[in-house]
Parts: structure tokens; sequence; C-alpha cells
């Protein structure tokens, strides 16, 4: 099971941000370096493809580097998982509407057939999981995709997504059942 | 569930769904080679320096003229398209190919092409106007008296003046014209206006985009090989290059004859699907319908837009254009779907009422049977609280689309 990947920026995550946030260019360089692959990984967990979570990293760093001057305690991780969960959540909100409206469009036999196997290819399989997520609402979908694949322990999503750990069982149960429920209605679980 | 113990993850389940998780999971986790250089090569065009004194002047001169505008309400032209000149005999006058978008304290307008519009007292003096009133305010369309407290209508004067309500009451002559209705009955739509209508309603800083299409054009120019160009901008488009193919067929849709119209057409699809860029995408669309009226791509057209609305959030725009499009070509092969997208909409808005009568259509419809049926028993449960029709959709539809969704309603009924 994949653990937490905890930034290790060498400096405090606060004095990076406020050199950062001056100009100074090392500084934000030093940030993005220590975590990029954190919130790239963060974009596809939360269910955006290669593409789109590529771009979505790139508008959390400039989300991140115009907010710099605002952040001033606590973990760069919390900070940016919040702004990376953000973009995801809009992306999945425009992209919905497009795909809905596609698939109005499309006349039945130009629609794609589904695949005979849901679990063949893993990069197949996070196609149709992501498409799940994207229906998630975005507090269950943050702490499914926490729990369920990035293998977090409750008390470290409780201090990711700032609520307590109890919030955190409560969200869960509830994804999982609109998880499956959305998954079910897909054909992915046979 | 106590705080310490962490329950079991679907994915140590040994089933179909753990299956998936766990290959998704690890596909997610792999490295993207190149991505970290790539990203921060895109990031370092697009970074700019702190903004915060940008935002803060912006702020400070907002607040001015809020300020002023508080003080003095008096009509302020916001934006406009085309040849507007602001005093001639003391109104607002909008050129053949001009558009206006006005406001004042509690008010704004949206004043169409050929239109006059005198600020004080406010009086339409001909053409066609779209007010959106968040306070009480009266006007005069022509030598008709207008009182409208937060409604959104359009007011037209041509040989006569006339009233069309969208949102809301408005008083025109004594006489009460209520949501929806004209004043008077036999009067016609005010063409122009109706996208700017929907905008106002949606979000009024967005009204001008109907009026651009009111914009004058620059001269179409001859493009030299345009059979070359459109192969060009078709092989970027098949290699995945959307920017360069969307380039090319900017250029041609800049040319004149057929070749710009399907290049508009073209480049519209593009902005909207590839390039994520709607708002571009309903400017192309807006400048084929203003070149090309009766353009043999005028169905397809209209069915991009309205996707191209959705995916700008702006319902009310959409709204008017499904209502136009199936008003045009009801008897459409894709009427079918545009009056389920209506509905759908409606649905999601809590319009029950106004759903019903599209959904109860499509109830014969092989494709969309199921949906309407599900979405009729779902609106009987959530507004007279009879679960009956859940339990016959049920019964009907064995292998219905929403049958999970229909068990829940059920299951989760309030006793």
């Amino acid at each position: 099971m994949p653990s937490a990947q905890v930034i290790d920026v060498p400096q405090s995550d606060a004095e990076l941000a406020r050199r950062a946030s001056k100009g100074d260019a090392a500084a934000f360089r030093a940030i993005y370096d220590a975590s990029f692959d954190f919130v790239l990984r963060t974009c596809r967990r939360l269910g955006l493809a290669d593409a789109d979570a590529e771009d979505a990293t790139q508008e959390t760093f400039l989300v991140a580097h115009r907010k710099l001057a605002a952040f001033s305690e606590g973990r760069l991780s919390t900070w940016l998982f919040r702004i990376a969960s953000n973009v995801v959540t809009a992306r999945h909100r425009r992209r919905r509407v497009r795909d809905a409206l596609s698939l109005q469009w499309l006349r039945p036999d130009d629609r794609e057939a589904p695949a005979a196997d849901a679990g063949v290819l893993a990069g197949e399989a996070a196609r149709r999981v992501g498409e799940v997520m994207a229906r998630l609402s975005p507090r269950k979908r943050e702490v499914f995709a926490l729990y369920e694949l990035e293998g977090l322990s409750g008390a470290e999503i409780a201090s990711l997504v700032g609520c307590g750990v109890e919030t955190v069982w409560t969200r869960l149960h509830y994804a999982r059942r609109d998880f499956m429920r959305i998954a079910r209605e897909r054909g992915l679980l046979g | 569930m106590s705080g310490g113990e962490n329950p079991r993850r679907l994915r140590e389940g040994g089933d179909r769904l753990a299956k998936l998780l766990d290959a998704a999971a690890q596909d997610q986790a792999r490295g993207v080679p190149g991505a970290s250089e790539r990203v921060y090569r895109g990031l370092s065009g697009r970074r700019s320096l702190p903004r915060w004194p940008l935002a803060l002047a912006a702020g400070l001169a907002a607040a001015a003229v809020a300020a002023f505008l508080l003080r003095t309400p008096r009509l302020v032209l916001r934006e406009s398209t085309g040849a507007v000149s602001g005093s001639v005999d003391g109104a607002l006058t909008t050129g053949h190919d001009g558009a206006a978008l006005l406001e004042r304290r509690g008010l704004r307008i949206a004043l169409g092409p050929d239109s006059a519009l005198q600020a004080s007292p406010l009086r339409l003096l001909r053409g066609q106007a779209a007010f959106l009133s968040t306070s009480k305010f009266s006007m005069q369309a022509g030598a008709l008296q207008v009182e409208a407290v937060q409604a959104l209508f359009a007011a037209a004067v041509r040989d006569r003046p006339a009233i069309h309500v969208r949102r809301g009451f408005v008083r025109a002559g004594g006489a009460l014209v209520k949501e929806g209705a004209r004043w008077p009955a036999d009067a016609p739509p005010p063409d122009a206006l109706s996208n700017a209508l929907a905008d106002l309603a949606a979000d009024p800083s967005r009204g001008i985009r109907s009026l651009a299409q009111l914009e004058t054009p620059p001269a179409p120019r001859a493009i030299s090989a345009p059979a070359d160009l459109l192969a060009r901008a078709r092989d970027e488009e098949r290699a995945g290059r959307y920017g360069q193919a969307a380039s090319l067929f900017a250029q041609l849709a800049g040319g004149d004859g057929a070749w710009a119209g399907n290049a508009l057409y073209e480049l519209a699809r593009l902005r909207l699907r590839d390039l994520d860029q709607p708002a571009q995408a309903l400017q192309s669309l807006l400048e084929y319908r203003r070149r090309f009226p009766s353009g043999p791509l005028e169905q397809e057209v209209a069915l991009t837009s309205i996707e191209a609305r959705l995916a700008l959030h702006q319902p009310d725009g959409a709204l008017a254009d499904m209502n136009a499009f199936l008003d045009r070509y009801g008897q459409s092969e894709r009427a079918g779907e545009v009056r389920w997208l209506r509905a759908s909409l409606r649905l999601r808005r809590g319009e029950c009422a106004a759903a019903r009568p599209d959904v109860s259509l499509l109830l014969p419809d092989p494709r969309r049977g199921d949906d309407a049926a599900f979405a009729l028993a779902a609106c009987a449960q959530d507004e007279e609280r009879n679960s009956a029709p859940l339990r016959d959709y049920l019964f009907r539809f064995p292998e219905g689309r929403h049958r999970p969704e229909a068990r829940d309603r059920l299951a989760t009924e309030p006793r």
C-alpha cells in the first residue's frame, strides 16, 4: 500500500513561501520540485486523466504562486492539496457538462462500446475510476481518493483536508456508497 | 467506527471492485516522464508578479465608482460594440451594427441595434432594449408608460410599443403583464434580444456577449488556396495539434464564401471540445449566424451553441437557445435530444412543472422512455409525495437505467 508522501523541504514551509512570494525564483523552484509529484498525483487520484492532470497541476502552482503571500503557517502540502482539489473540482464540473452534451449529440451507434473487462488494463481502470470520481461531490471525492487510492490513514487525511477523523469516516461511508452506486450504474461491478 | 481504527480498504476485498481500484491506484502512482519540466516551462510562461497592488488599485477604483453611482443614479455606458453615439438629440443611439450595455443603480439595459434611448427621463425612443431591474423603476417605451419592480423584460418601439416579460411583473400602460406574457398579446417577440435577455438573467456582466453578434465585421478578404489551408488544418487536428488547427481555421474563417462558414463552425467545435474555450467558441458561432443566417450548418451551429452556453454555465442562455432550436427545428431528428436536454436542465433546477410537457412527449420514445418515466416518477415523489409512480417504474422497466436511484429513493422516502 503506498504511503503518504511528505513534502521534504529543507527550510520551513513558511520561510520558503515568504521568500517565493517576494520574487525569489530559487525558493519557488524549491517548493515546486519538492511538491510537484505530490500535486500531480493528487490531481490524478482525484480523477483526472494524464493530460488534464498536468494542466491542473500547472494551474495549482499558478494559483499557489499568486497566493503565496497569504501562506503563513501550517504545511505546504495541506495548502497545496486544498488548491489542487478546488482546481480539479472546477475541471470536473466543466467536463461533466461537456461530456453529458457530447453524449447527447452522438447517435447511439457512434457511442463507444463498453470494454469487455473493466479491470484488464491499469490505464483503462484509472480512466473508469476517474469517471466515477468525477461524479462524487468534492469532499467525498477527496476522502475516497486519499483513503482508497492513496492509502493514507484516517488521521493523515484529517490533517490534510482539515477536519476531524470522525468526519473522515462519515465522508468515507457516504463516498463509498455513492461510488458503488455510480460504478454499478456504469456496469463496472458486473 | 472509532477515530483510531482504519476500516478495511475496498482494495483489500479481492473482488472485481478491489481489482479495479488497485489497478487504477497503481496507474495513478506511476511517474510521468518529463512532466515536471513540461509543467514548469508552461508555468514560467504564465506566472506573473504578485498582483495585490493591482488588485488593491482596482478595488479602490471600483469602490470610488460604486460610491459615485450610489450618490448619482445616472445611466452609465458599460460597454458598446459597433457605432454608438451618446449625443444624438440627447439620446444614446446605436447604429445598424451597434449595441450597448448600460447600467445605473439597480438597472441594466442591453440596447439593441438601430435603437435610441433617452437617459433622463428614461425613454426608449426607437428600436429594442432589454431591461433587468433589481429595484422599482419607471420608463417609457415610445408613448407607453412602463413600471417594473425586480423584473426582466424587453421593450420594442417599432410602429407601436410592445413589452415582453421574461421574469417578474411589469405594468404597461395600466395593464399588468405577467411572466412569460407579451403586451399587446400579438406583439412579435424581441428577436434580436432573446439571448441578451437570457444573459442578463444569468449574469448581467455577460449581456454584451449576445449582442456581440451585432458588431461590425471586418470585411472578408480573399484567401488564396483555401482548399490547401483546409487540408492543413485537418492534418493538424488529426495530429492533435488543436491550437495550430484552430489558427488555420481562423484564417480560413476570415475569408469569404462557403469556406468561411465551414471554417467558422470547425473553429467553434475545436475551441469548445478540444481547446476548452467555450466563450471563444460561442463567439465563432455567433459570427456564423450573423454572416450565414441561413447557412447549411445552421442546425449544427444551433446545437453547438447550446453546448457552449452550458459549458459557460449560462443555463438561461442555453434554455433560450433550446427554445429557439425547438421552435425552428421541432421536426428535426435531434429535436428529441434537445427536448430531453431542456427537460433535464429544468429538472435539475427543480422545475418539475416546466419540465413535465417535454418529459411527457418523450415517454413513447424508445430511447428516452426509461429516462422520461423515471423523471416523472421522481417529480411525483418530490412534489406530490406520491411514490406509486416510482414503484410503477420499477415494475415497467426491469432493466431500467435508473433502478438503483429509484430503489434508493423508495428506501429513503419519509414515512
